[in-house]
């Protein structure tokens, strides 16, 4: 079976500042990998470009096989990205119509966007919200409703953006469930974090982002030593713990 | 004042299921009514909105606390009005006359979405200007999303900047356009990533948005329109 994505020797140079250099990497369907690295080594920057949102100076990006490096709109189709501020990713006035706003854009029927609204909406636990105004919902509702709306969008892999930055610890863990259960449906993910101790157990798959390179690729079980030597605060011993839902 | 203008309250009543062409056209007539009215006939007229008002029971102390700039501007205008003729009952319906007005704006945007209102122009655009009925019901769209965001950055800044001790009065001049450099520095890096997000999510200002679809409720709309249009000419 094809990657979901696979990417190779993608570079990235903007104003002749160089944000990140050469990376190669790949994901496997239905895999959760988890992209670590410090503020300004390029994270954020590597998911709008993979999105579609920038252009890469170098490098190939596969989609299932495929090469879409120069089809953007592929990209923006298939892939969907969570932003680190929910609040910027909001568009509509309420919550069902934000989560419509994205399959309305790709042309479908109005049955069909209904239908996708009322399923993502029950997957992230907003059933009950959908006629609230996006503005009165808390931070993790916020952040559910944000991937609900890429959700919606049926993309083959979901990239988030720092999902747990400004959360409280039961707004963290609602996010983290609705990450977990997207995961054993099958759904792709690709997640920047440094605070993988909420998280790692789940994960299947972990990259380090050093000052614009990639220094480490591997399974997340043998990722402690290396996440330790790139300063990646990992506080327990065992890697069954690193987890916030218990 | 944003929060109040563009919140639009999700009930199960009647005027929230008409269409908003009809919505628009209803206000558009009254507007028009209203303005052209000999001043006795004003108090009569700004009944049918007030009485809609207390129907819907809009939420009086936040609409009055919230827009203290209308309240402003009809004492403005009163004023004015009787520093120019020296009738008092002439400025009273002149401000009366814009409150109205105000009102029955607002009741509109009481119930209904901007995007309905947005769709609705596309509507009516579509037979002459085919897919640019689509662009202009996207920017409207797009106007009436970032207007709140404009007022929420303005505040931000506004309060960060007092926040950290700035006396607006001490040097106003100075101050203010300070003040409208950061808000319009913030708010680019704001518009940008809302640009970031439209792209993510295949915005489109060409593609067709769903239109709302017409109910025996437009009917009644119509009635109404047709009866004020009538009452044109007997209200001069």
């Amino acid at each position: 079976m094809d990657a979901a994505l696979e990417v190779q020797d993608l570079s990235l140079s903007i104003d002749g500042k160089q944000i990140y250099k050469d990376i190669s990497f790949s994901l496997a369907q239905g895999s959760f990998t988890v992209l670590c690295g410090h503020n300004g080594a390029g994270k954020s920057q590597l998911l709008r470009t993979l999105k579609g949102l920038a252009k890469p100076s170098s490098g190939r990006i596969l989609i299932n096989g495929l090469d879409v490096t120069r089809k953007k709109k592929s990209r923006l189709s298939s892939i969907g990205l969570v932003f680190q501020d929910a609040d910027f990713q909001i568009v509509g006035e309420s919550v069902e119509k934000d989560v419509a706003f994205g399959p309305i854009n790709l042309g479908w029927s109005e049955d069909r966007v209904d239908k996708a609204v009322s399923r993502t909406l029950a997957m992230m636990g907003l059933e009950d919200k959908r006629r609230q105004r996006p503005q009165t919902l808390s931070g993790g509702e916020k952040r559910r409703l944000a991937i609900a709306g890429v959700l919606a969008m049926e993309p083959g892999l979901i990239m988030l953006d720092e999902p747990f930055a400004n959360l409280d610890s039961p707004s963290t863990m609602s996010v983290l469930k609705a990450l977990a259960d997207l995961h054993q449906a099958g759904q792709s993910l690709l997640v920047t974090s440094h605070e993988v101790d909420r998280f790692l157990a789940h994960t299947d798959r972990v990259l380090i982002l050093e000052e614009g390179r990639l220094v480490y690729q591997g399974p997340s079980k043998d990722s402690l030593d290396a996440l330790k030597k790139a300063g990646v605060h990992v506080p327990g011993p065992a890697f069954e713990e690193l987890t916030w839902l218990r | 004042m944003a929060q109040m203008i563009f919140l639009t309250r999700d009930k199960e009543a009647f005027a929230n299921h008409c269409h908003a062409l009809g919505k628009l056209i209803l206000l558009v007539t009254y507007c028009v009514l209203l303005q052209g009215a000999r001043p006795g006939l004003v108090p009569v007229l700004v009944l049918p909105p007030l009485a809609f008002a207390i129907w819907r029971r809009i939420p009086v102390r936040s609409y009055l606390s919230q827009g203290a700039l209308f309240i402003i501007i009809a004492i403005l205008m009163a004023v004015a009005v009787y520093e120019e003729t020296g009738d008092t009952q002439a400025a009273l319906y002149e401000a009366l006359r814009f409150t109205a007005l105000v009102l029955a704006s607002l009741l509109l945007l009481d119930c209904t979405h901007a995007d309905d209102l947005a769709s609705a122009l596309s509507q009516l655009l579509y037979p002459i200007f085919r897919r640019y009925s689509f662009l202009a019901g996207s920017i409207v769209q797009l106007t009436l999303s970032m207007l709140p965001l404009v007022m929420e950055t303005a505040q931000g800044v506004r309060e960060a900047r007092l926040a950290r001790g700035e006396r607006m009065l001490r040097h106003p001049i100075r101050s203010t356009s300070a003040l409208a450099a950061s808000i319009l520095m913030t708010l680019l890096d704001r518009i940008e990533h809302w640009a970031d997000a439209l792209s993510a999510r295949l915005y489109d200002p060409y593609a067709r948005r769903p239109w709302q679809h017409f109910s025996w409720r437009d009917i009644v709309i119509a009635l109404i329109i047709c009866a004020m249009l009538v009452a044109l000419p007997w209200t001069r």
